[in-house]
C-alpha cells in the first residue's frame, strides 16, 4: 500500500487577474521508502503541490479540493488544529528551498532545531537539546553548533542544520522543496550523498521537488514530469530516462547539456503558459512538435503501464 | 523606498550602541543617574521624604539659604547655621535637685542648677553656651525655643547675649507659659519689642543712626558704632559670643532651651522659602522622575508594541480595529486631560501614570510594530515555523517579537524623555503628586516664590539641571540606537 497516495488535488489561487490554477487535478502515489521526484520548470506548481500537502495555504486560496492520504488516513478531514498537532512534523517534514533563509537569525540553531520537539512532544528543554545535539550529529554537524547562529554558519552547514530539523521528529515522510537550489555544485553533492545515506539509515520517504532531472536521477525511485499545474509523465526512473514517452519529457531531457558529446543541447520553443487562463487540450500543444488537432480540444488520459503518459500520441490502437 | 529590517539581537545593538560616542555618553550619564537613584536611600531615607511637605520638619533651617560651597565665588566667609540643642528631650525636663549641678546629657548647654532654701523656697537655673562668630556676613534669624516644666509658679526666665567686646544684652525675659512638652517658642527677629529695645540701645550707646528696617540680628552681631543699626552699613563683630539663660521661680521648675542663629548657607543645594533642604528634595527627584519616566515608557512601549505585533500578527479584523484606534488616540491631546483629570481627581502620581497608560494602549508605537511585522512575517523561518507545526502564538513570541525587541528599546529610551518632561511640566504646573518632591515641583514652587526675581539661583538652577541631565541621557541613548538600527542614519 502507499504511504502517500494523493488524488485530484487542486489548489488555485485568488488573484486580482483572476483564477491561478497552480495546481490542477494531480495524482500520484508514493511507496514506504522510496523517492517521489516531482521535476518541473519553474512555475509549473511542484512548490504549491508541496505546500498543498503540507497544507501551508496563503490567504487567497481560491479551491483546494482532492485527496491527501497518509497510510490510508484522508488528511483533507483533519481540521487545521488537528492537521498542525498531529501531521506536521510528526508524520511529514518539510526542508525549504533557500535554507538561508529557513533558520530565525535571532535563535541559536540548536534551540530551533529543538523547536519542534518542544511543540510537539512537550519534551522538556534537556531532553530537547539532546535530541537536536543527535539530529545534528546525524546530519554531520558538530555539537558545538548547537550554540551557533544562522549567520555563523555556511550554505551548506545552515542546510544541513535544515535536513537535522526536518528529521529530528522522525517522520515517515519528508518533503525536500529544491534542497540544495542555492548552493554550489560541491556542496550539492555532499548534501545529496547525506540525503542518500539518511534515506537508507532512517528508512525514510522523500517527495524530492526540483527542476534539475539530473539531479533527481540521484535520488528518485519515480519521476512524476509537472507541466503548468499538472502531472504529464509519472514512472519509474529506470524507465523514464532512457526512454521518456511525453514529448514534454523528452525535450526536458534533450535540453540538459551531455557530457562528451558534440551534440548540443536543445531547447523547448515558446514559453511556459500562463496558469491563469491555460491553453485548452493538452497543456503543452503549444509548443509541443507532434501536435495534432485532437491536442487543443481534448485534454488527454495517462496512457501506458509502468510509465504512464497523458499525451494523444501514446493512445493505444495509434499508430 | 522600502527599508529592509535588519537583522540585529538585542546584545549586539547594545555593544554597538555604547560603542557610539553619543551611546557611550548617554549610557554614561545614565550610569550616573542610577547611582544616584541607589545612593538616594542611604543618603536621605525615606522618613525624610514624608516630612518633605510637613514645615514643623525643616524649622532648624535657615530659609532661602544658598549652598555653602557658593562663598568660594562670594570670596567672603558665609556664617552657617549655629544651632544649640536642649539638654534634654523636651518631655523630660527635670525638675531641679538641691544645690546640684546637673550634668547636661545631650546638648551643648552649660547647665547649673541651684535649689536653696534659704530665703524660701527658690531655685535658680543658669544655662549657657559660647560660640565664635566669625563670619563675614551677619545671621539671617535667630530665634529659641523654652520648655518649662514648673509647679504653680512659671519661672521668669532672662536671655542675655554676651558680645566679644563684653557688652552684655538682655534679649527678652518672660515667664514661658506653656508647660512641657508645649514648646515656648521665641521667634527673635521678627519680635517687635526686642526691635525697639535694639533699636533704644544703639543709638543711646553708640549714637547709631536710625533707619525704617531695623533687625536685630544684623545690629547684635555688629561692630559697635553709628552705622551698627544701617544693614547695609554695619560690619560684622568677630569672636565669642556667649548665650547665657538665667531663670529664678518659687518652688521646683524645671527648663530647657534651644537656640539656632541662622546662617545664610545650607547644604549642598541651599534652601527654599519652606526652608527645605533642596538636597534632599533633588536626590529624591531622580528616582521620581526617572521611575516615572521609566515605567511610563516601558510598559506603553511595551504594550503598543506587542498589541500592534498580535494585531497584525493574526490581521483581520483587530488588525483594523487597533488600527484605526491607533489613528484615534494620535491625536488626543493628552495634556489637557491630564490637567482636567488632576483638577478634578487628586493628583498622585500613580492615577497620572494610570491615566498615561490608559491612553497609550496603542499610539506610534503600534504603527511601528505593524510596520515591522509586516516584513518580518513574509520570511522563510517563519514559514518554516508553520511547517514544523508551531502555533500562531508560539512563532509571535518565539520568532516575531524577538526581532521587534531592539527597535522596542530604542523606542522606550527615545520616549522617556517625553515623559519625565510630562511629569515635571504636571508638577511645575502643581497639578503632580503633592507629596512627593519632584524636580517639577521644585520649580513650580520656585516660580510661585519668585526665586528668579530675588536671585535665588540654586533654586533653579539644580533641578532645571536635573531634568535636563536625565533627559539628555535619555535621549543621548535613543538617537544612538537610532544611528545603529537605522540604517539610513548609519555612518559611513
Amino acid at each position: 500500500m502507499a504511504l502517500l497516495s494523493v488524488r485530484n488535488l487542486v489548489l488555485h489561487y485568488r488573484t486580482r487577474k483572476g483564477l491561478v490554477r497552480a495546481v490542477d487535478d494531480v495524482s500520484f502515489d508514493l511507496d514506504a521508502g522510496k523517492t517521489f521526484a516531482l521535476v518541473g520548470e519553474s512555475g509549473c506548481g511542484k512548490t504549491s503541490t508541496a505546500s498543498a500537502i503540507l497544507r501551508m495555504l496563503p490567504r487567497n486560496v481560491g479551491s483546494y479540493t482532492g485527496q491527501i492520504e497518509l497510510d490510508g488516513k484522508n488528511l483533507m478531514d483533519l481540521d487545521d488544529e488537528a492537521f498542525r498537532t498531529e501531521v506536521r512534523w510528526r508524520r511529514i517534514s518539510i526542508v525549504f528551498q533557500g535554507a538561508m533563509n529557513a533558520l530565525s537569525p535571532m535563535i541559536p540553531v540548536g534551540k530551533q532545531v529543538a523547536e519542534p520537539l518542544i511543540v510537539h512532544l512537550g519534551a522538556d528543554k534537556e531532553e530537547a537539546n539532546a535530541r537536536a545535539k543527535e539530529a545534528l550529529m546525524n546530519v554531520g554537524l558538530p555539537d558545538y553548533t548547537m550554540r551557533q547562529y544562522a549567520h555563523e554558519l555556511s550554505g551548506g552547514m545552515k542546510q544541513r542544520v535544515v535536513i537535522a530539523m526536518a528529521l529530528a521528529m522522525k517522520p515517515s515522510l519528508v518533503v525536500l522543496d529544491e534542497p540544495t537550489s542555492a548552493l554550489d555544485v560541491m556542496t550539492q553533492a555532499n548534501i545529496m550523498n547525506l540525503l542518500k545515506g539518511l534515506k537508507k539509515e532512517e528508512s525514510l520517504s522523500y517527495l524530492f521537488i526540483t527542476h534539475d532531472l539530473g539531479l533527481s536521477s540521484e535520488l528518485a525511485d519515480v519521476i512524476g514530469i509537472m507541466y503548468a499545474g499538472k502531472l504529464v509523465e509519472v514512472g519509474p526512473a529506470e524507465s523514464i530516462y532512457p526512454n521518456p514517452q511525453h514529448p514534454y519529457t523528452q525535450k526536458l531531457l534533450a535540453s540538459a547539456p551531455k557530457l562528451r558529446s558534440e551534440e548540443k543541447p536543445d531547447s523547448i520553443p515558446g514559453t511556459p503558459p500562463d496558469l491563469i487562463t491555460p491553453p485548452p487540450g493538452c497543456r503543452f500543444h503549444p509548443r509541443c512538435p507532434y501536435a495534432f488537432d485532437r491536442c487543443s480540444v481534448e485534454q488527454p488520459p495517462f496512457f501506458g503501464e509502468v510509465d504512464q503518459a497523458a499525451c494523444w500520441l501514446l493512445e493505444p490502437g495509434r499508430a | 523606498m522600502a527599508i529592509s529590517v535588519p537583522v540585529l539581537g538585542l546584545k549586539s545593538v547594545l555593544g554597538e550602541v555604547v560603542r557610539t560616542k553619543t551611546g557611550f555618553f548617554g549610557f554614561g550619564m545614565l550610569v550616573v543617574l542610577l547611582a544616584l537613584v541607589l545612593a538616594v536611600p542611604l543618603v536621605a531615607p525615606f522618613d525624610v521624604v514624608r516630612e518633605w511637605s510637613n514645615r514643623e520638619a525643616w524649622l532648624d533651617n535657615p530659609r532661602v539659604a544658598a549652598p555653602e560651597w557658593s562663598e568660594l565665588f562670594a570670596g567672603r566667609t558665609l556664617p552657617r547655621t549655629v544651632i544649640v540643642h536642649p539638654c534634654f528631650t523636651a518631655t523630660t525636663v527635670p525638675l531641679s535637685i538641691n544645690n546640684t549641678r546637673e550634668k547636661c546629657p545631650g546638648g551643648q548647654w552649660g547647665r547649673l542648677a541651684v535649689r536653696t532654701t534659704q530665703f524660701g523656697n527658690y531655685t535658680f537655673i543658669t544655662m549657657d553656651h559660647t560660640f565664635d562668630f566669625v563670619a563675614d556676613v551677619f545671621p539671617s534669624e535667630i530665634s529659641m525655643i523654652i520648655w518649662a516644666n514648673y509647679g504653680p509658679e512659671a519661672p521668669l526666665v532672662e536671655v542675655t547675649l554676651r558680645r566679644p567686646d563684653n557688652v552684655n544684652f538682655s534679649l527678652f525675659s518672660d515667664a514661658p507659659e506653656q508647660r512641657t512638652p508645649a514648646a515656648n517658642r521665641y521667634p527673635l527677629s521678627t519680635d517687635q519689642g526686642l526691635k525697639d529695645r535694639v533699636k533704644a540701645w544703639a543709638s543711646v550707646n553708640y549714637s547709631a543712626t536710625s533707619v525704617d528696617l531695623i533687625r536685630p540680628e544684623v545690629t547684635l552681631f555688629a561692630n559697635a558704632g553709628p552705622d551698627m543699626l544701617d544693614t547695609h552699613k554695619a560690619t560684622v563683630l568677630k569672636g565669642k559670643y556667649v548665650l547665657r539663660i538665667q531663670a529664678s521661680a518659687h518652688g521646683y521648675v524645671g527648663m530647657d532651651a534651644k537656640a539656632v542663629i541662622y546662617g545664610t548657607v545650607f547644604g549642598l543645594a541651599g534652601t527654599d522659602t519652606h526652608r527645605r533642604d533642596l538636597v534632599i528634595g533633588l536626590l529624591w527627584g531622580a528616582p521620581v522622575a526617572l521611575a516615572f519616566g521609566v515605567v511610563a515608557a516601558v510598559v506603553i512601549v511595551l504594550l503598543q508594541t506587542i498589541l500592534g505585533a498580535l494585531a497584525t500578527w493574526y490581521g483581520g479584523w483587530w488588525d483594523e480595529i487597533i488600527q484605526r484606534a491607533a489613528d484615534v488616540f494620535l491625536i488626543i491631546p493628552l495634556l489637557p486631560i491630564l490637567l482636567l483629570i488632576a483638577i478634578v481627581y487628586s493628583p498622585s502620581i500613580w492615577t497620572t501614570l494610570g491615566i498615561l497608560v490608559l491612553f497609550g494602549v496603542v499610539g506610534s508605537t503600534t504603527k511601528v510594530a505593524r510596520s515591522i511585522v509586516l516584513q518580518v512575517k513574509e520570511e522563510a523561518y517563519i514559514e518554516s515555523a508553520i511547517s514544523y507545526g508551531a502555533s500562531r502564538a508560539r512563532i509571535l513570541f518565539k520568532h516575531i517579537l524577538p526581532r521587534l525587541m531592539p527597535y522596542t528599546f530604542a523606542l522606550i529610551a527615545l520616549s522617556v524623555p517625553a515623559f519625565i518632561f510630562l511629569e515635571a511640566s504636571l508638577s511645575f504646573l502643581g497639578l503632580g503628586d503633592p507629596l512627593l518632591p519632584t524636580w517639577g515641583a521644585i520649580l513650580g514652587q520656585a516660580y510661585t516664590d519668585n526665586a528668579l526675581f530675588h536671585g535665588l539661583w540654586w533654586w533653579i538652577a539644580f533641578p532645571a539641571g536635573g531634568i535636563i541631565f536625565a533627559t539628555v541621557a535619555f535621549s543621548l541613548l535613543g538617537y544612538s540606537f537610532d544611528k545603529v538600527l537605522n540604517p539610513r542614519l548609519r555612518e559611513q
